[in-house]
């Protein structure tokens, strides 16, 4: 698999990762020499072999669906861990672009 | 008073002739001493240990009943959740993240009274073989400190080599409990994939990971081991298991069925460590097991499949990092900005290269090629576990191919560091339990011995790991300096 320097800023782009442009190059070396490496699986018949889904033939789990309340020491943790709040509230930033409301 | 076996500590508890509050202020007395050395902690729980400690005592001295394992403390690894404690694990990402809830694997140590006195090093986000991808420091081994722990669970078995607490929870995905363990000189098990609930780890690869424990023995492993298993209504994954009852296991092994497969005795294991293990093997021979050659013919397809399969998850996985909820954050002027800042500040470089790869192997074009070929060839894998177990009970193996290797010596090229997984990787694909266990030592350093089961066998694991550790002495030899 041949990769250019353009491909991986695809790739961090896709993945959601600021890569500094002058670590492209090693991130391009690393991928590249780990997918030749996995293009042996090529040489595996898989001609009427089922994907893998579970360790076990598993069925579904159900559970009502219903609300439980959580601990108030586990809620009062989750909202102290937010980055950015207001109060109890979580604070994102703007997803439209251009919009300061 | 040997205390690194958990039968001595109990009885030494029980027979009041050492403290729950003195046996902890030990371990933290020791841990001061050498952990500097080492780099086994994390995070020590200090003042709030000491005082649990304290009421375990005043409860067995008011004659109340006490569980077998009430007092006797322990240590985990520092990405399964303990509420209030900071959980990196091992990651700029979260190194000020506490965890809001207990693990489920905790509730279970708490309620059988065990003592957490801190946690352990780790590669970031368990991904590694050495413990130099930590954010924080590399663990030194304890029989060498110009060599590697193992990893990614290096830290708990560092600490236990060290004798700074007798047992550890590690977790395992790809070999993160029996390598480190086999570097390490001590038993280390991962269970059947199901039997322990994931609730509170942080997730690497779902369809892989279990949790498990160190000791310095099979028994002790066994111990916590029946202390954590069982169906959690917040892991659907996990099932409804037979309990092992660790007592009850038989030490015998007449007529145990033991295969050797010949694709595992290949170019690129060290020689010593071919040696050690086919000497476990004659053991188990003399004292009347049989011995068969096998074939798992997909062997060789193992490390691929894995580096395949396993990043498309860690991709998905990491995801939930976005840097809004918890974790580093970092100001952009969109969210998008946010996203890229945040990530490309907090992960390592091992963590970005698995993501990278996984979200290239299921980007359009690519995930039939990639992620469903692996996936189709995990079948196979599983497939050749099924067969041989129709003729055997346990499969022999080495633990990792060679010895504990020079800190840096394999850092640079991630190629290099992943083959060092070969023997491991395959029981977490098709989901089986694996045990490791000293068989012997090369140039001072400890030599692993792997047993592989059918699923839920774990039983069939400690059966023929505690006849070796009653015929041999490889699981009591301590590290020099110790």
């Amino acid at each position: 698999m041949n990769l250019s320097k353009e491909d991986i800023k695809h790739i961090a782009d896709l993945s959601r990762l600021k890569i500094e442009d002058e670590k492209l190059e090693m991130y391009r070396g690393h991928l590249v020499s780990i997918l030749g490496y996995v293009e042996k699986l090529t040489e595996v018949d898989t001609n009427g072999v089922a994907e893998f889904v579970s360790v076990f033939s598993s069925v579904n789990v159900w559970r009502r669906d219903e609300a439980k309340p959580c601990d108030l020491s586990e809620r009062d943790s989750v909202i102290k861990s937010f980055p950015r709040r207001q109060g109890a509230l979580l604070e994102v930033p703007a997803v439209f672009e251009g919009r300061v409301e | 008073m040997n205390l690194s076996s958990l039968k001595e500590i109990k009885k030494a508890l029980l027979e009041k002739q050492i403290s729950s509050e003195q046996l902890v202020q030990a371990c933290f007395d020791r841990i001061k001493e050498h952990d500097h050395e080492i780099g086994a902690f994390l995070h020590l729980y200090e003042e709030a240990v000491l005082a649990e400690a304290r009421q375990v005592d005043l409860d067995r001295a008011s004659g109340k009943e006490m569980l077998p394992l009430a007092g006797v403390p322990m240590a985990i690894k520092n990405n399964i959740l303990v509420q209030g404690k900071k959980t990196t694990a091992g990651s700029k990402m979260l190194e000020n993240y506490e965890a809001a809830y207990d693990a489920t694997v905790v509730k279970h140590l708490r309620a059988a009274g065990m003592i957490i006195i801190g946690d352990t090093n780790l590669d970031e986000f368990a991904h590694g073989s050495s413990t130099e991808n930590s954010a924080f420091f590399t663990t030194k081994n304890p029989w060498n400190t110009k060599k590697v722990p193992g990893g990614s669970s290096g830290g708990s078995a560092a600490a236990v080599a060290s004798s700074f607490v007798p047992v550890a929870l590690g977790s395992d995905t790809g070999g993160s409990i029996r390598q480190p363990a086999a570097l390490c000189g001590v038993t280390g098990l991962k269970p059947t994939y199901g039997r322990v609930s994931r609730y509170g780890l942080i997730a690497m690869a779902s369809s892989f990971d279990q949790i498990g424990p160190f000791g310095h023995s099979v028994d002790d492993v066994a111990e916590i081991f029946s202390v954590i298993v069982g169906n959690d209504e917040k892991d659907a994954t996990s099932v409804e298991s037979d309990v092992v009852v660790p007592e009850l296991i038989s030490q015998d092994v007449k007529g145990l069925r033991i295969g050797i497969p010949k694709e595992y005795f290949i170019e690129g294991m060290d020689s010593e460590v071919k040696k050690a293990v086919l000497a476990a093997a004659e053991i188990f021979k003399t004292n009347g097991a049989e011995i068969q050659e096998i074939s798992l013919p997909h062997t060789e397809y193992a490390i691929a499949t894995y580096y395949v399969v396993m990043p498309c998850e860690v991709a998905s996985n990491l995801s939930r990092l976005d840097g809004i909820r918890y974790g580093h954050s970092a100001e952009g002027k969109s969210l998008l900005e946010t996203y890229l800042a945040a990530r490309g500040e907090g992960f390592g470089p091992e963590a970005k290269r698995r993501i990278m790869l996984g979200s290239f192997a299921l980007s359009k074009g690519y995930a039939d090629a990639y992620y469903k070929k692996a996936l189709r060839v995990r079948s196979l894998i599983r497939q050749d576990f099924d067969e041989a177990f129709k003729h055997v009970d346990v499969i022999l193996t080495p633990t990792s191919p060679t010895v504990a290797w020079d800190i840096g010596a394999k850092f640079a090229d991630p190629l290099t560091m992943y083959l060092s997984d070969i023997y491991t990787v395959s029981a977490n694909l098709a989901g089986i339990p694996a045990l490791s266990l000293p068989c012997g030592f090369d140039q001072g350093l400890p030599i692993g011995l792997q047993l592989m089961a059918k699923p839920f066998d774990e039983t069939c694991l400690f059966r023929a790991g505690k006849f070796y550790q009653t015929v041999t002495d490889w699981h009591l030899k301590r590290p020099a300096e110790f």
